[in-house]
């Protein structure tokens, strides 16, 4: 996991609009694309004191496009947003269908980790579960039945495949199954 | 300098705490009709008691407009308004401001005029550009808008924008962050004035036709209170 720390990259604590953003994606890109393929990126945003959605569309969610389109092989977590960024945040997710985990980040560890952007109900509880176990194959969720659902092997695959296209859990190969992780 | 004529030519009218809306609205039709409107030069300030003139400078990244930002901010912050709320403000001032730089495509600067009180907050945003009808018409998507009036009613909606990615939040930012509060905010471009109303209980959305005014200009007043009226 590297944290990338916004203030210092951009050198700048208002962010704000899309001309902003433009200005700052290729020093993010950069950043990002110094950190070892299939990392964990933190995103903090502590000392950021003004961003909105149109710089968030042109940063964050274009990073999130990237990485879901398999065009960079890193994951996403956005830290230590105040609460009008967090809004901004989500306003964009939200229109655009995406999501990310916020959290904060403090002495290197991640804290009171949130799903910013909307998921449905079984995604979340999949999610959770993945959490919980740190690491998980479809079999051993469908196994435990993990959240109480009734569901059959193939529904937790689903359900795993669909969280790690959003980039909000890791999968590895291992023999015949793919096993999924959680990305803190 | 002609902008400081308007200022202070407003000096007479009694003042609402909205005076930086007349100042803009007459500097739009006063500089206009004298095609007198600054070249897209350089960033220029003026401060009239509680009121501001801004000409914007060519681009976002000029120094001096950084700090009208954070001076914006600090003000919100010293008047009122809750750090959460002035952080949104302000964004919502960059935002309307940004869209001048990508969308007006004129020599002309924008122009931007505030006025901050106790609990009550004032801004307008002003340019001589082509307009949110053939801003919009340049993606192909929104070829088939043929008035001003349907150009900013879909101006206001997420994700719509010239540009096909990633644009087209600014007014979902700006109505954000005026949800909370009571007051007025005017889209106006081309023939077309879009008014969302929040000085009543119930919010609503008033579309007015009016004569020409090339580019776009957003004002907005806004305050923590409700208006008198709305209070009986």
């Amino acid at each position: 996991m590297t944290r990338i720390a916004v203030r210092e990259v951009t050198a700048r604590d208002i962010l704000a609009g899309k001309s902003d953003g433009l200005r700052d994606f290729p020093k993010l890109f950069d950043a990002v694309e110094q950190t070892p393929t299939g990392d964990t990126i933190v995103l903090d945003w502590e000392g950021v004191e003004i961003a909105t959605a149109s710089y968030f569309g042109a940063t964050v969610v274009a990073l999130l496009r990237m990485a879901m389109s398999t065009e960079l092989d890193r994951y996403f977590i956005v830290a230590n947003l105040n609460k009008t960024c967090l809004e901004e945040l989500k306003l964009v997710l939200d229109f655009q269908g995406l999501v990310i985990l916020a959290g904060e980040w403090k002495g290197g560890h991640l804290k009171k980790l949130q799903v910013l952007g909307t998921l449905e109900a079984p995604y979340i509880t999949t999610l959770e579960a993945v959490g919980k176990l740190e690491s998980a194959s479809a079999t051993e969720l469908h196994t435990a039945q993990h959240g109480g659902a009734a569901i059959g092997k193939t529904g937790w695959i689903n359900r795993l495949s669909h969280l790690h296209k959003l980039r909000l859990i890791r999968k590895e190969r291992v023999g015949r199954e793919y096993r999924f992780h959680a990305l803190s | 300098m002609e902008l400081a004529s308007i200022v202070a030519n407003q000096r007479s009218e009694p003042d609402d705490g909205f005076r930086c809306i007349r100042v803009a609205r007459n500097a739009i039709w006063g500089l206009i009709k004298e095609s007198r409107w600054p070249q897209r030069a350089g960033y220029a300030s003026l401060r009239d008691g509680d009121t501001a003139l801004v000409v914007l400078p060519p681009n976002h990244d000029d120094p001096a407009w950084t700090q009208q930002t954070r001076s914006l901010l600090n003000e919100l912050s010293t008047n009122g308004f809750s750090s959460q709320l002035s952080r949104a403000l302000t964004g919502a001032v960059i935002e309307m401001v940004d869209n001048v730089w990508l969308h007006s495509e004129t020599q002309h600067a924008g122009l931007l005029a505030y006025q901050i009180r106790r609990r009550k907050f004032a801004f307008s945003v002003l340019d001589t550009g082509i307009g949110m009808l053939n801003s919009l018409r340049k993606n192909p998507k929104f070829q088939y808008l043929t008035s001003s009036m349907d150009a900013v009613g879909n101006a206001i909606e997420p994700g719509v924008s010239r540009f096909d990615t990633s644009g087209g939040m600014g007014y979902p930012s700006l109505l954000h962050a005026l949800a909370s509060l009571w007051g007025t905010a005017r889209i106006r471009t081309g023939e077309a004035a879009l008014v969302i109303d929040h000085t009543e209980e119930t919010r609503s959305k008033e579309r007015v036709y009016l004569p020409h005014l090339p580019g776009v200009h957003i004002s907005v007043r806004c305050a923590l209170d409700p208006p008198s009226h709305s209070r009986s």
